[in-house]
């Protein structure tokens, strides 16, 4: 009969007692491998997007809310309308140091698109200048399909596949492919060619309830790839100063803001999460704490029969161990299931591509917070212990309840 | 077997110091029943406990075999326990979360050199003290006698040389207390040293010699030997 006996004996004997101290080391736990997993993967989104952009520059109107709006429809695919001055693409494409440059305007669906339930991200392009979508198709988009007038491309998320239809503002597209995911916007984007929105923009006069308004020649952003070893902040200012209505977003940013928004929101959930260990921490510590001393008579008892107090000391660790490992490890993998389970809820409500980080971070926080909630626990849950073995073991028992 | 050399113990409280234990020596041999009485807060359980190595005296010295068990480090001394020494207390008696045979077989654990699980002899410990049929029970199946049955099995495990026991029949029915008492007798027969704490006059009369504890002054009344009739 060894420390791990005794100690395993207590704790099934006690489950009551064991469960009441798991219980809030299994909420603390789920709760904070569910807020740092969410922070994770949120940032993890963002590089993802910053290093997917394919362009180095972007070019869009000025103003501090149409840089808002572009840096959503970028991680989110969140549909952004605003639109450049026609001459401004011209402008930008003669700056030195411009390798070339890509037009993309866009639209926003009709919540009744028969597609899709909810509002949907287009974005025209040129797909002769394009630089940023093509890259990303899962195949070759069949020849049959890319003769077709009105061909779509859909990001990964949009429940289309090739070959499928949709009309919007009264005009049918054909699904011609379907982009790789990306982690980024783009997998909740809708794209079409430039000519197919000027054709869907003249048909929606006179088919749909809402017709769109967008001028010949109108586009919302203009993508840049900077020649090769052009410093991009020396080009964005000449950018800058070349079309003074136009403001150059860089890729950095964009992840710029897009943390200056996750921080914001995760500075307060570290807190609510810090406050929820340090109560879980002292409750399993006070149950724990009343239990030893509940027990003291017993720890005399042991000691009386020939334990000596290295042999109470591990006992009492290994107790507390058994529980604080189980339900630390029970509560972080809740956590994980509580993401995973509410992972699209979650990444539409904080306006983020992805909530999940990728399989080896997500193992490596596991085991990181399982470790962490384990020892922290542990320590917290044997500090009455050291008290209780100073005593001498005879006022122990002495003072213990009849057993 | 035991010599206890000029043994104090204070306590200090909030009114002052209080000696427990007044410079009390004596010396038990091999094979004696020694029952120590007096009434509560005299400091009998106190010295139960210096002598068992469960209580540091504030001055004095206890031999066992000769050797000090107080200049010893607290393994060594828990290892003397383990060999030599079985406890049996009215206040702490079992582990509630072991069952009634895991009880017995315990002290085997805390041995230097852990045996394999003598089972046959914990069962017949159990036998013995009439608790064959309840060895998976859990304490708190238990009566307050079977309890303090198991305790003594418990205590007898690894077969010890001296019984300490400090209020072994207290809380129990005059039924029960008479076949513990003649259980210990039984002990005493078959080679035990015991030394028995008690504060009722009745019991002491199995005893050998019989010391009286006065607040904190130990005295031996008798040096009688039991008769049949209070072994009976």
């Amino acid at each position: 009969m060894n420390d791990w006996y005794l100690a395993l004996s207590q704790i099934k004997r006690n489950p009551l007692r064991s469960s009441l101290m798991a219980s809030g080391i299994v909420i603390a736990a789920a709760v904070m491998t569910a807020v740092a997993l969410l922070i994770v993967g949120v940032n993890e989104g963002i590089t993802n997007t910053v290093n997917r952009l394919g362009a180095d520059i972007m070019v869009v109107p000025r103003g501090e809310e149409v840089a808002k709006q572009f840096n959503e429809a970028l991680i989110t695919g969140k549909p952004a309308t605003f639109y450049l001055d026609p001459s401004a693409a011209e402008k930008v494409s003669k700056v030195p140091g411009v390798d070339h440059t890509s037009n993309q305007t866009f639209v926003e669906t009709l919540t009744n698109a028969r597609c899709c339930a909810g509002k949907f991200f287009i974005v025209a392009f040129d797909p002769v200048t394009d630089f940023t979508i093509k890259p990303w198709l899962k195949s070759k988009v069949p020849q049959s399909i890319s003769q077709t007038e009105n061909w779509m491309i859909v990001g990964d998320r949009i429940l289309l596949r090739q070959g499928n239809e949709a009309q919007f503002y009264g005009t049918s597209f054909t699904v011609a492919g379907v982009l790789e995911p990306t982690g980024t916007g783009m997998d909740w984007t809708i794209y079409m060619s430039e000519k197919s929105l000027r054709k869907m923009v003249i048909a929606s006069q006179a088919k749909a309830e809402m017709p769109l308004r967008i001028r010949q020649g109108d586009v919302s952003t203009i993508l840049v790839k900077a020649e090769t070893g052009v410093d991009l902040i020396d080009l964005a200012e000449r950018i800058e100063q070349a079309a003074p209505e136009i403001q150059v977003v860089l890729s950095s940013t964009v992840a710029k803001l897009a943390r200056q928004q996750l921080f914001a929101i995760a500075s307060v959930l570290v807190c609510v999460v810090a406050g929820l260990w340090v109560m879980a921490l002292i409750m399993s510590g006070v149950i724990f704490s009343m239990a030893v001393r509940e027990r003291r008579s017993q720890i005399g008892l042991l000691i009386a029969k020939g334990a000596n107090k290295r042999f109470i000391f591990k006992m009492l660790t290994k107790e507390s161990i058994a529980i604080a490992a189980t339900s630390s490890l029970s509560g972080c993998l809740v956590g994980l299931l509580i993401v995973i389970s509410f992972r699209e809820l979650l990444s539409n409500a904080l306006g983020t591509p992805d909530v999940l980080p990728t399989a080896a971070t997500t193992a490596l926080f596991v085991a990181a917070f399982n470790v962490l909630g384990t020892a922290t626990a542990v320590i917290t849950a044997i500090m009455p212990v050291i008290s209780v073995l100073k005593a001498e073991p005879y006022e122990s028992i002495k003072q213990g309840r009849l057993t | 077997m035991i010599s206890a050399i000029d043994i104090t113990k204070n306590y200090t409280g909030k009114d002052g110091t209080i000696a427990a234990l007044g410079g009390v020596s004596f010396k038990v041999a091999k094979g004696d029943f020694v029952a120590v009485i007096g009434r509560s807060g005299t400091g009998k359980s106190t010295l139960l406990g210096v002598i068992g190595g469960l209580l540091k005296p504030s001055s004095g010295e206890i031999l066992l075999d000769g050797q000090s068990i107080w200049n010893l480090d607290e393994q060594l001394r828990a290892q003397i326990r383990a060999q030599k020494i079985g406890f049996v207390f009215q206040n702490a008696s079992v582990i509630s979360s072991l069952t009634v045979l895991e009880n017995v077989i315990l002290p085997q654990s805390f041995l230097p050199k852990p045996t394999r699980s003598n089972m046959p002899r914990a069962k017949n410990l159990l036998e013995s003290v009439g608790l064959a049929h309840r060895t998976h029970a859990y304490p708190d199946q238990l009566s307050g006698g079977e309890k303090r049955r198991v305790a003594i099995a418990s205590a007898l495990m690894n077969a010890p040389a001296l019984l300490l026991a400090d209020e072994p029949t207290g809380d129990l029915d005059s039924e029960t207390e008479l076949e513990i008492m003649d259980f210990f007798a039984g002990l005493w027969k078959s080679g035990t040293t015991i030394i028995m704490v008690t504060h009722n006059q009745q019991l002491s009369n199995y005893g050998n010699r019989i010391f009286k504890m006065d607040d904190g002054i130990m005295t031996e009344s008798s040096g009688q030997t039991p008769t049949e009739n209070s072994l009976s």
